[in-house]
């Protein structure tokens, strides 16, 4: 019995709550769906015609919630003919919610934009480093548009430490559709050292004493007193910690090494590090690198430290420690003491023909076997892999078509593609019309992009591939001698030995001679003219010829 | 001659401020940079780039709803070995016309006077005619404005009186900003110019000379004010330290030409010269040394720096010697917060200036919310908050002042007085946090715009915490991160991404 009464009070209760919960809930609010046939603004009223065409009056309740696309909306924003669901006690509307929007989360094409440096590429896919410090993952597609100084430019000119602006077309979506790169101005001017002296009261500016450049690789002389603006966002390192704007005065008599770049005109500091203890420097490969410990082993097998200070330098770019990589030939200015080191400045000179893994050219040199529509056969050709040519006992078919630039070295001329075609640059040496002509067939130097000629060099006699040397360096002067002819000198010149497998530095200037040699650009054939001072070149010469000239 | 760039403001009846200062506005549309000191621009009417400087004046002249301004230049060529000068005077006049409704303007601009003349040596090359339109729009937010316009001209010059013609077709657009804490204006501007002139060689047989070329020209004058902290030399000063607000203007300028190579004084058909040429100048910094916080209990506290600047700007008035950091920020104090940091006019400031006989015979004013009176000593800061729509009551009768801050709340507010909720999708999207579902629909937008442009980020689970009740040092942060987009992030923006990637 007791038990019976339990049960009973136990239902009781339940039910109790049923209802306590459910009659409030269906008393709470009445729902109307249907059309909006007329709204009163002055009297805060809307008649809505439901979907079975019953027609009710309804007013605004103070406080009403109101909503389109689940977005707060005023009345006014409510037009007649809009499908509406409301909520209302008596005649007293508490919401409204109607529909309005096509594209949800539509956003127009490139309405979202992430500006940043570039930290590494690998084929399609980008990762950005935004201004915050955040890291995010990209993708390119064929259909990427890429800008660089307002011009349209293939996708492998870009260089890692680029800063760029990616725009977006939707709003959820990691694939880029057009990249804005930053132009010549993201290079850096220089490597300075000198001793700081002071700065101004503003922090916006240091002079610096003694003050040498990183030239030909070594420190050269350039000013007494060096004024250079910074900014507070600038990082400063002292010893791998980084140092407050607010602090830099503590630091002056001490040596610090800048990385400069040119903002219209005038030096700015980009990077600084204070150096602390004792400088050592190294040229030399790098043999390996640890990321996880922050440093990185020299073929010499000295073991150095790098900090979030370190200054990385590659392609003239300030670059990330992940642009570290074993076999990277580098100069290291070291600060520290006995065999403790850590990295102020890591200047790599690696440099290949193509910017990135997404480059895809090759400078091949052969015999022209054949010469056809659109396609020309190069025998016993050789391939300049890593620097040097290697050859190859075959044949090899590459494709040129209208916008391929064709250069006659002997006349010294550019040539159309009838007259490259209908020409004698490929015969067969063995036939009697050859043989009664003394025809032979010409060589060619042909930069490409895959198997497509972006430009090619013909002449009647093969150069000795054997004397050519690869040589990285930057424009410091263009002279057009009167005995020698048009000539380039090159700073921060390097070769490639292949003996040692290794960049060596040049420490005096470079000069070649550039008449008679293939100067790319841009994806085109350019004229000595159109060579800047300043310009990264990597070349190909035979001593004092230069065979080949590519602007970085 | 002292040469000296000399700002006339004329603006003897000014009734109205105009909707745009010519403060940081490059001078004319010649692409040319100055400081207080001289004036540069690259000249191209020979078919060679030669930089003149010199002396440039302005004089504005700001009347109601109208704004003068007249550009005289006296300039050389100093690194000629001839005789050169140029001298031009051009007056534009620009007439506002604002869409009060939809908080925008409409800037037409005309020029009404102009006279140039160029000496080179032995030819003169005089401007004939100069048409000219322009047109902007601003749209006129709480804390910025910005702006936008496009412009067509083209000159025409005369060489030595009837030798020849040399006409320059202009176009081009600028954008800009601003804003209390800075302003920045671009300009890019197209030029197209063909040069046809008759020449008599030695044998008296006339010749007819002509080229073509293109310059493109970006400029770009920008004036920002940054916070800057000094040490206290002495140690037995009654303070450690205290802020520095500096004013920076710097003119910059990029001209990239394309243009004959002229050989003897005649242009080689065959060559071209492409390169480009850069110009700066910045002004001196202005200084002005701020109040210095006393807080008691924020010393070493991480927000230290925020807040004391904020106390420096007056953006928090409290006299107490405690600032109590982690307390919640209330709405009110906030949003008080906000109107001050971006000095927005608030009608306290116009009260006080029309006092007494007309205020008694108005009726007495009333309060948007119930719980905000007219007394109260904020009461403006919420009723021009509201004005500006950039904060709404709880409810239509409702502020609830002293209510904590939400994030949520707090990201809306400063998103609002940008004006930059419009930038949001469409409705019906999802941000990227991932406590997405819990953003209400009154943030959504700003949430979203707040996190595309940088001023927050998610936490170390990408969330957004939009219910977070906010401390007031919290507050700080995020409102010192605000004013740092109003003056770095803008500039940015508006200059380096414009001019160095184009």
């Amino acid at each position: 019995m007791k038990r019976f009464t339990s049960y009973i009070v136990l239902l009781a209760v339940l039910l109790t709550v049923v209802f306590a919960c459910k009659v409030p809930e269906t008393l709470a609010y009445s729902t109307i769906d249907g059309y909006i046939i007329n709204i009163n603004m002055a009297e805060s009223r809307i008649e809505v015609e439901d979907y079975r065409g019953y027609v009710r009056v309804l007013n605004i309740a103070p406080g009403a919630v109101l909503l389109i696309d689940d977005t707060p909306a005023a009345l006014n924003d409510f037009r007649i003919g809009m499908e509406v669901y409301a909520h209302y006690l008596g005649n007293s509307l508490t919401r409204l919610e109607s529909w309005s929007t096509e594209n949800p989360g539509y956003i127009p094409p490139g309405g979202k934009v992430r500006t940043g440096i570039i930290k590494s590429i690998d084929r399609n896919q980008l990762i950005l480093q935004l201004t915050t410090g955040k890291e995010e993952i990209y993708y390119t597609s064929p259909a990427t548009i890429v800008l660089k100084d307002g011009l349209n430019v293939p996708l492998s000119t870009l260089y890692e430490g680029d800063r760029v602006r990616l725009y977006f077309d939707e709003r959820d979506t990691s694939v880029v559709s057009r990249i804005s790169i930053q132009g010549d101005s993201v290079r850096i001017k220089g490597l300075y050292k000198g001793t700081l002296y002071s700065q101004n009261s503003m922090g916006s500016s240091i002079l610096l004493k003694d003050v040498e450049v990183f030239q030909n690789g070594t420190w050269r002389e350039l000013k007494n007193i060096l004024h250079i603006a910074y900014n507070r966002d600038v990082p400063i390192y002292y010893g791998g910690q980084k140092i407050s704007p607010n602090n830099l005065k503590y630091y002056n008599g001490k040596t610090v090494y800048i990385a400069v770049k040119d903002f219209f005109g005038k030096e700015g500091a980009e990077q600084m590090v204070v150096k602390s203890l004792y400088e050592s420097t190294f040229s030399e490969k790098i043999e390996e690198v640890n990321w996880y410990a922050s440093a990185f082993e020299l073929k010499n097998k000295r073991n150095i430290d790098f900090s979030e200070g370190t200054i990385f330098v590659k392609n003239n770019r300030l670059v990330d420690s992940y642009a570290l990589a074993p076999g990277q030939d580098a100069f290291v200015v070291a600060d520290g003491r006995g065999a403790k080191a850590l990295a102020s400045v890591v200047y790599i000179y690696n440099q290949d023909i193509n910017n990135s893994n997404i480059g895809q050219y090759w400078l091949y040199a052969g015999k022209l076997d054949m010469v056809i529509d659109n396609k020309i056969v190069l025998s016993d050709f050789f391939i300049l892999n890593q620097n040097e040519w290697e050859s190859f006992d075959d044949e090899k078919e590459l494709y040129f078509d209208n916008d391929t630039f064709i250069f006659d070295l002997e006349n010294m001329e550019r040539i159309s593609n009838e007259e490259f075609i209908t020409g004698n640059y490929a015969v067969d040496e063995d036939s009697s019309y050859a043989r009664r002509q003394g025809l032979k067939s010409w060589y060619a130097y042909a930069y490409t992009d895959g198997d497509r000629v972006v430009a090619i060099a013909l002449k009647k006699n093969m150069d000795s591939l054997l004397r050519q040397r690869v040589t990285l360096g930057t424009i410091q002067t263009l002279e057009d001698d009167a005995l020698v002819g048009k000539t380039v000198i090159l700073r921060d010149a390097r070769d490639w030995s292949s003996r040692n497998e290794k960049w060596m530095e040049k420490g005096l200037p470079v000069r070649m001679r550039v008449e008679k040699s293939l100067l790319i650009k841009d994806d085109r054939m350019i004229s000595w003219d159109e060579l800047k001072p300043g310009d990264d070149l990597y070349c190909i010469r035979d001593d004092f010829e230069c065979i080949f000239l590519l602007v970085k | 001659m002292i040469k000296k760039v000399t700002a006339f403001i004329l603006a003897a009846v000014v009734l109205f401020t105009s909707p745009l200062h010519a403060f940081a506005a490059p001078a004319g549309f010649e692409g040319g940079v100055h400081n207080e000191y001289q004036y540069q621009e690259l000249v191209f009417i020979t078919g060679e780039p030669r930089i003149f400087s010199g002396e440039l004046k302005i004089t504005e002249n700001i009347r109601s709803g109208t704004d003068k301004i007249t550009y005289k230049y006296t300039l050389t060529d100093k690194d000629a070995t001839e005789k050169t000068k140029l001298s031009r005077t051009v007056t534009f006049e620009t007439e506002y016309t604002a869409k009060d409704d939809k908080g925008q303007t409409i800037g037409r601009t005309v020029l009404t006077r102009f006279s140039e003349r160029i000496d080179i040596g032995g030819d003169r090359y005089e401007l004939e005619d100069y048409q000219f339109s322009k047109s902007d729009v601003i749209d006129n937010r709480p804390a910025s404005d910005f702006y936008s316009g496009n412009f067509e001209a083209r000159k025409y010059y005369s060489i030595n009186r009837g030798e020849g013609e040399v006409i320059v077709t202009i176009s081009g657009g600028n954008v800009g900003y601003e804003n209390f804490w800075g302003s920045t204006e671009t300009q890019i501007i197209n030029y197209y110019i063909t040069y046809q002139r008759k020449v008599s060689d030695e044998e008296g047989e006339t010749q007819n000379v002509s080229w073509e070329g293109t310059v493109r020209a970006e400029v770009s004058d920008s004036m920002t004010k940054r916070l800057v902290y000094s040490e206290n030399e002495a140690s037995l000063s009654s303070f450690y330290g205290g802020y520095v607000r500096t004013t920076n203007r710097e003119l910059v300028s990029k001209y990239e030409y394309d243009l004959p190579r002229i050989r003897d004084n005649m242009p080689d058909k065959k060559q071209r010269v492409r390169d480009s040429i850069k110009l700066s100048e910045s002004m001196v910094p202005k200084v002005e040394r701020l109040p210095v916080p006393k807080f008691r209990d924020v010393m070493g506290h991480w927000a230290e720096e925020y807040i004391s600047k904020l106390y420096s700007l007056d953006v928090f008035d409290e006299s107490q010697n405690f600032f109590a950091p982690e307390a919640p920020m209330t709405r009110v104090e906030f949003t008080k917060g906000v109107i001050r940091a971006c000095d927005i006019r608030t009608s306290m400031d116009d009260d006080t200036q029309r006092k007494s006989a007309r205020r008694r015979r108005e009726p007495p004013e009333e309060s948007p919310f119930k719980d905000v009176s007219v007394d109260d000593i904020n009461y403006q800061y919420v009723k021009q908050g509201l004005e500006k729509n950039i904060i709404t009551g709880v409810s239509k009768d409702f502020f609830m002042p002293n209510a904590s801050l939400t994030r949520a709340e707090a990201v809306t507010i400063l998103m609002r007085a940008l004006g930059f909720t419009s930038r949001a999708p469409n409705p019906g999207y999802y941000t990227s946090f991932s406590d997405d579902e819990k953003i209400p629909n009154w943030a959504r937008d700003a949430v979203y715009v707040a996190r595309e442009i940088g001023i927050i980020q998610g936490d170390s689970y990408n969330r957004f915490n939009p219910d977070k009740v906010m401390t007031r040092a919290e507050a700080s942060a995020m409102l010192v991160r605000f004013l740092e987009f109003l003056e770095r992030d803008l500039q940015r923006d508006y200059r380096e991404n414009i001019i160095l990637f184009n």
